[in-house]
């Protein structure tokens, strides 16, 4: 027979390789995409959604702060420990977190990302051999119409195991002696974190604690000024953070985690001293909800399908603004059956109408293959 | 037309088994590992343990996580983490219960000590008789797990997404990780709220105990949480992924579960829904904190955990 046809062998050696090639590749691509490699931002294709966005966003990823203004993205700075970014709010610059292994600093950086100064020197002297003099700076965030920020600064330490964040109040371009404590953190917490000034001079600021069972959680507080009053605004049990005021300053938008491996966006009315009664909006995981600066909706980061990195969302405001009342149901008097005790009509409610049931609110998916920082708040300036 | 069909059959074979050869070879090294558990005689057994599982039914895992660094020779190395974990298949439960490893026991091997000191004299085989012993349960397998070995488990699953509860600040932890001093230290901050690890993060997350007020109790509630996210992210593997898989184990994870055990659970793992797995951790009174010989040590309230462990582990 192989004397008839000589290429069978070759041909059957030929197929075996193909086929057994082919299963390697086969099972290779049959892979689940738990290990999805990040693309960096600005790799990626300008996204749909993102076009409607209005201004300018900030957001980080592996170390760089990229922008994203009009459905494109660009890349401000090395991916160099850049970890938090905030707008200065008269549009002159950024101020953002770098970090290194032992220590973060803040600096002062052009819209282009260029440094214009490095406003933190948080790196231990030379001579210090006890690596816990160096310090952490982190969320910084700018007080509208003023030149000072607000940060969580691990100051006051011991010498001991503690190392707790602070809020601090520096000036830009100042001085160290210019600095300004705000609070005083609960010890061996984490301490306090997410500054977000008010233009009334007061802050809200997220305090960690502990409850009666040992769980760690965070509240919500309002400081009235430096020595001011403080307030907690909300409960242990509720277990929000990352506050984001609406830019008409009347509504906070909040993750809440219950103590759980949630985290929920919630909003509340806020009239500058509390809160009023809160809502669940999306109980999907959301971090870092922002405000866009007209109003038109909150992004946030969430990962596109449970335990991957986290993309950018955008909830409209159409899609958490509760529907306008319909009419009560109007209490009319009507004929009742004829009593033999009531020669009168009496007033009696028709049937209330059923309530519409109103569909659940639908974020918008902008990007799709990132892996965005979701310790860092989005920076938005209009 | 057969020898053709046989071989395109049989080179079919080779590539899927050149394509799983790493994990079988990795498989056959870390499953399966034999354990004697030393007769209850060598100690004053506090309790009774609990008869052994039937076949298909609830089972019970102990969970050891030990730093197994340049400081310590590699066969006695303690165990930082024990977690005994109970699984019930039919009922899709699951109950964890960490184990404070300061706890001042009689160990297995004789005398009385840290519990995380039972691994360290006698392997998995003292310390499961440790655990066995004085809470009262059977374990029907362990999983050991070094620092790298958890490193390497969360990169291999692309990472984790967690919660963090607080910001985890720690200024002396621990720099034994590709170091060329393994007695220095970094500084940590791991920044709270949701967020995706990496395995470097992930362990830094659960390892870091100074600077939490309960220690390592909040440690312990850490673990608890990163071990549920790897959970989550584990049911979402195909068969595909296992070599990888078990590169990333690659001498940093030991089990006495055998490959069939393991094939058997893995469809589970995507079956209990988060809300059907019940988390606990000893804090007081059901424990207290002591110093027996000049050690900071744990003192367990007896009366109590035993009852707790009888409920949860029956």
């Amino acid at each position: 027979m192989s004397s008839t046809r000589p290429w069978v062998p070759a041909a059957l050696v030929a197929s075996m390789l193909v086929v057994a090639s082919g299963t390697y590749v086969l099972l290779g691509a049959h892979q689940s995409p738990i290990r999805q490699h990040a693309k960096t931002p600005v790799q990626v294709a300008p996204p749909a959604p993102a076009l409607k966005l209005p201004g300018t966003m900030y957001m980080v990823q592996a170390g760089a702060v990229y922008s994203l203004s009009s459905g494109k993205f660009s890349q401000l700075t090395d991916p160099s420990g850049w970890a938090q970014v905030a707008v200065i709010p008269d549009g002159s610059g950024l101020i953002a977190v770098k970090r290194t292994g032992y220590y973060s600093d803040l600096y002062h950086l052009g819209l282009d990302g260029h440094v214009v100064a490095q406003l933190t020197h948080n790196a231990a002297p030379s001579r210090y051999s006890d690596i816990g003099t160096n310090h952490w700076s982190f969320y910084p965030s700018v007080q509208p119409g003023s030149r000072t920020i607000f940060m969580s600064y691990d100051s006051g330490k011991d010498y001991s195991y503690e190392v707790d964040l602070a809020i601090w109040q520096i000036p830009i371009g100042g001085a160290r002696s210019g600095w300004r404590q705000w609070s005083y953190p609960n010890g061996y917490t984490g301490g306090d974190v997410q500054p977000v000034p008010l233009a009334s001079g007061g802050l809200l600021y997220v305090k960690y604690d502990q409850d009666a069972n040992g769980n760690k959680a965070s509240q919500i507080w309002l400081k009235s000024s430096q020595y001011g009053n403080s307030t907690a605004l909300t409960s242990l049990a509720d277990d929000c953070s990352q506050p984001a005021l609406s830019p008409d300053g009347t509504t906070l938008a909040m993750v809440c985690s219950y103590q759980q491996q949630r985290a929920d966006l919630v909003l509340a009315p806020f009239n500058g001293t509390s809160l009023g009664p809160p809502r669940t909006v999306l109980s999907q995981v959301v971090a870092q909800p922002t405000w866009a600066p007209d109003g038109s909706g909150i992004a946030f980061f969430s990962p596109a399908l449970a335990d991957q990195p986290f993309q950018l969302w955008w909830l409209p405001k159409t899609q958490y603004t509760p529907p306008a009342p319909s009419p009560s149901p109007a209490v009319v008097a009507s004929p009742s059956p004829k009593s033999k005790s009531a020669s009168k009509p009496v007033a009696s409610p028709k049937p209330a109408p059923s309530p519409t049931p109103v569909p659940p609110p639908k974020a918008v998916q902008i990007t799709t293959d990132l892996g965005l920082d979701a310790t860092a708040p989005i920076a938005w300036r209009p | 037309m057969a020898i053709f069909l046989v071989g395109i059959a049989l080179s079919g074979v080779s590539g899927a088994l050149a394509f799983f050869l790493p994990a079988l070879a990795t498989a056959a090294s870390i499953s399966g590992q034999p354990v004697t558990i030393p007769s209850p005689s060598a100690v004053a057994a506090l309790a009774s343990p609990t008869p052994p599982s039937s076949a298909g039914g609830p089972f019970t895992v102990l969970l050891l996580g030990s730093d197994d660094d340049e400081k310590f020779d590699p066969n006695h190395v303690l165990t930082q983490s024990m977690i005994l974990v109970r699984v019930d298949p039919a009922a899709r439960q699951v109950t964890m219960l960490s184990i404070p490893r300061d706890l001042w026991v009689p160990l297995s091997v004789g005398g009385t000590a840290k519990i995380d000191g039972a691994y360290s004299y006698g392997g998995p085989a003292a310390a499961i008789a440790t655990v066995e012993q004085n809470f009262g349960v059977h374990i029907d397998d362990y999983i050991w797990v070094g620092l790298k070995g958890l490193i390497k488990l969360i990169d291999a699953l692309g990472g984790v997404d967690v919660v963090a509860t607080n910001p985890v600040l720690d200024d002396y932890y621990p720099q034994d990780i590709n170091s060329n001093n393994p007695y220095g230290y970094e500084r940590v901050a791991v920044l709270s709220g949701p967020q995706h690890l990496d395995g470097t993060t992930a362990l830094q997350y659960v390892r870091s105990r100074h600077g939490d007020l309960e220690g390592d109790f909040g440690r312990s509630q850490r673990q608890q949480q990163v071990l549920l996210a790897i959970r989550a992210k584990a049911s979402q593997m195909t068969i595909a992924d296992i070599p990888d898989l078990a590169a990333a184990f690659n001498g940093e994870l030991k089990t006495s579960m055998s490959i069939a055990r393991v094939r058997e659970l893995l469809p589970l793992a995507g079956q209990i829904k988060p809300e059907s797995i019940r988390q606990i951790v000893m804090l007081s009174p059901y424990t207290s904190l002591g110093t027996i010989d000049q050690q900071s040590v744990v003192l367990g309230n007896w009366n109590l955990i035993l009852p707790l462990v009888r409920q949860y582990f029956p």
